[in-house]
């Protein structure tokens, strides 16, 4: 971050400096909007390189807009809805905290000299911790910082994240164990987000204690399936996990790139039907299962594609849409956002749409009030 | 192969179109809340190109690119990789040393076609990390000089075989390791000047391999080249030529970014007090100048060869001026620099000059992707274009 957007970011910090005004007062003056209930936090980007975030609603309407130091990428809801934290995209060094009822800025979380932030973070379940994917670089090593969220989010350690590149992380439904995707890739903050290792790839999906950071299980694809990097992840509310990746490797494979977690035995991949799989373009970008578990959802920007599987891995079906990537579970369905302004459901008959001019939502959409 | 991989000679199936009807036959599929839709009565219509008339050719386009400009400057690049490698060869043999005249000359041509093919992130060059084993660059932490300091203090037995150089860290095995071999300090005996003689043959003949290899897989028939000319609904990478030439869009855009923030913006830094010249790249070995007008001239040759130019002439002809000027202009300006480009990073004459490229570099690229792109009816998207 350079020293003016710090600058602007303490003088943010100061006041509730918001763009369109607190939530109370935008939901004051809309009528029902009908479907579109819940709220949804994501990065965004406005032409001339202004990275900012967004609360929206159900229906695609923004509520407030705030502006971040630079470019953001995934999000955190701090249980009981007090806190909501905003990453820096890889290898940014911010996290903005920030008041999920009205947008307003909170506190600024900076990475330590020796790390940076991979983009995503989670909260322990009585949001007293923020864990965050960070990259201790000169040790070549992923590694999960602990934010204590009572005390400004001081640093207070940090675990080893078991792999390398800790991309996404989140806390499993039973509150103890954090699941975290090392997208194995090694990578230095200074080389432009080079790949350093790409030949001999270590992705792996880690379960480990969230109190202390002991790690309960380790898996691995099979060692033909080493350059796919699984680098984001979601779990749902019976315990099934599932992972999705991008493809490092020669361009004209075409791997499977879902795998769901088989507790004690190991990774199941699964991929679309071969007349999906050339939409998907060797990469997902976004995966989150709905509401009540039962499916997941995918998005793969390349293609414009997002694609829908039960819990098991079973391909459902899928949803065009160009450059979309953010996804987030809706009330009974799915929230989707794209780079070209674009908020959309998909899974309900009559969905709701809207497309923004001069606006580019980023990777990134999560639920902050269903 | 790996039995589950759908290969490219697999992709021959049996499934009609990926547009709205095939979508429509996706809802056959078990219904579930998430169901798939008719993409042209649900997905928004995210195009809106300002201007009536005719789309540009996108398959010329992409046919033109690849047999004017990519399969040409490959062709090159292993040429000038063999030329190197010859030479490397006889002064190992005759224990002239790294750098004679003649290999800083053919290094010279080296850093130049690799220059011109910079751009070209897709296809057979992404395949085996070959990009980046070619050249590790940008490289600020100096990750090469440790490795290669390591790598030269142990006398390494892997690096000085190719086969086995091939599978060790990228920072040693393409032209930025073997610019720094050939402008370190001579080697202090015999001995350590043979061993760097033969780490630096060892990365000359892996160039070769690898710039072979993707020369070779370019050539027409092979299956990249098959992807990128038969588009279609089976085909793994582009549905239609739209999206083979948005790939051509894409390079041309990213090479002028590269040029423009990596080339020019981080080296002279925004005043001459806070300019770090030795962010440029391969002004070791005073070939900082070379790779800058050889980017400058093959962006402009991918903006001419491809029929981009022809055809934005026809629709606006004020911008397809605006573009061929700024090309023209930067390469004239880089002929008047005559001093290497760290000093001239600093000089009172020169520096002027040089932030001249960089305001025309950003101006190429505001225009290629902003105006070109619209009248191009080509989006570049956001999220696809360098996700996470």
């Amino acid at each position: 971050m350079d020293v003016f957007s710090r600058r602007r970011m303490l003088e943010l910090l100061g006041g509730a400096a918001i763009l369109s005004g607190t939530l109370d007062s935008v939901l004051a003056g809309q009528p029902d909007k009908g479907s579109g209930a819940g709220l949804y936090l994501t990065a965004c980007t406005r032409p001339g390189g202004h990275h900012g975030g967004a609360i929206l609603s159900g229906d695609g309407e923004f509520v407030v807009e705030f502006e971040l130091p630079g470019r953001g990428h995934g999000a955190a809801l701090r249980p009981g809805g007090a806190d909501a934290v905003v990453f820096a995209r890889r290898p940014g060094t911010f996290a903005l905290v920030l008041d999920p009822a009205s947008g307003a800025a909170r506190s600024l979380i900076t990475a330590r000299a020796d790390r940076h932030f991979y983009g995503h973070g989670c909260f322990s379940v009585d949001g007293g911790i923020l864990y965050a994917a960070e990259n201790d670089f000169d040790g070549e090593r992923g590694a999960i910082g602990l934010y204590d969220a009572k005390d400004g989010y001081r640093r207070i350690g940090e675990f080893t994240s078991h792999g390398i590149g800790p991309h996404e992380i989140t806390l499993m439904a039973d509150q103890r164990t954090l699941l975290v995707a090392n997208g194995g890739i090694l990578t230095h903050p200074d080389s432009d987000r080079i790949k350093l290792n790409p030949a001999d790839m270590e992705p792996s999906v880690v379960l480990m204690d969230a109190a202390d950071g002991t790690l309960i299980a380790k898996y691995e694809p099979p060692k033909e399936l080493r350059q796919l990097s699984l680098r984001h992840i979601d779990a749902s509310p019976d315990g099934h996990v599932v992972a999705v990746a991008q493809w490092e490797g020669a361009m004209l494979e075409q791997p499977p790139l879902v795998a769901v977690v088989d507790h004690g035995r190991g990774l199941r991949f699964n991929a679309a039907p071969s007349r999906v799989v050339p939409r998907m373009r060797n990469y997902c970008g976004s995966v989150t299962y709905s509401t009540d578990g039962e499916n997941f959802a995918v998005s793969s920007p390349r293609g414009g594609v997002v694609t829908f599987w039960d819990c098991e891995g079973n391909y459902l079906s899928a949803f065009e849409l160009e450059d979309t990537c953010g996804v987030a579970a809706s009330g009974n369905g799915f929230l989707l956002t794209s780079g070209l302004g674009v908020v959309t459901a998909a899974g309900e008959n009559s969905a709701p749409l809207r497309r923004h001019q001069g606006v580019a939502f980023d990777n990134h959409l999560i639920p902050i009030r269903i | 192969m790996r039995g589950f991989f759908i290969l490219l000679t697999t992709f021959v199936l049996a499934w009609p179109q990926y547009d709205g009807q095939a979508a429509a036959a996706a809802t056959q599929e078990p219904a579930t809340k998430a169901e798939g839709q008719a993409a042209d009565d649900k997905t928004p219509d995210v195009k809106t190109p300002d201007v009536k008339r005719n789309l540009p050719d996108y398959a010329t386009i992409v046919q033109s690119t690849v047999d004017g400009h990519i399969r040409p400057a490959y062709g090159r690049l292993a040429k000038s990789s063999k030329s190197l490698a010859v030479l490397m060869e006889a002064a190992c043999r005759t224990d002239e040393g790294v750098n004679t005249p003649a290999i800083a000359k053919s290094f010279r041509a080296m850093v130049s076609a690799w220059a011109a093919v910079q751009h070209i992130r897709f296809g057979p060059v992404q395949d085996e990390n070959r990009y980046e084993r070619i050249a590790f660059w940008p490289d600020l932490k100096n990750l090469t000089a440790r490795q290669l300091k390591s790598t030269l203090e142990q006398r390494d037995p892997t690096a000085i075989d190719p086969d086995s150089l091939a599978k060790k860290s990228i920072a040693l095995q393409g032209l930025t390791a073997l610019e720094r071999l050939m402008t370190m300090k001579p080697a202090s005996d015999p001995d350590a000047a043979h061993y760097r003689c033969q780490f630096a043959q060892a990365i000359t003949e892996n160039l070769v391999r690898i710039t072979s290899d993707v020369f070779e897989a370019w050539q027409p028939g092979r299956d990249f080249p098959r992807v990128l000319a038969q588009t279609g609904s089976e085909n793994p990478l582009y549905r239609d030529q739209r999206e083979a030439a948005l790939e051509v869009l894409k390079s041309l855009v990213g090479g002028l970014q590269f040029l423009h923030e990596r080339k020019l913006q981080a080296p002279l830094g925004d005043t001459v007090e806070n300019a770090r010249p030795k962010r440029g790249e391969f002004w070791r070995s005073g070939n900082a100048l070379a790779a800058l007008d050889s980017s400058f001239a093959t962006l402009r040759e991918v903006y001419v060869e491809s029929g981009i130019s022809a055809y934005a002439k026809s629709v606006d002809s004020a911008l397809d001026k605006n573009l061929l000027e700024d090309y023209d202009q930067a390469l004239v300006t880089l002929k008047a620099v005559n001093k290497p480009f760290v000093e001239a990073s600093a000089d009172k004459i020169m520096r002027p000059k040089l932030e001249y490229l960089r305001f025309l570099a950003h101006d190429l690229f505001e225009l290629t992707s902003g105006n070109l792109a619209i009248v191009l009816d080509l989006s570049l998207g956001f999220n696809a274009l360098d996700g996470d």
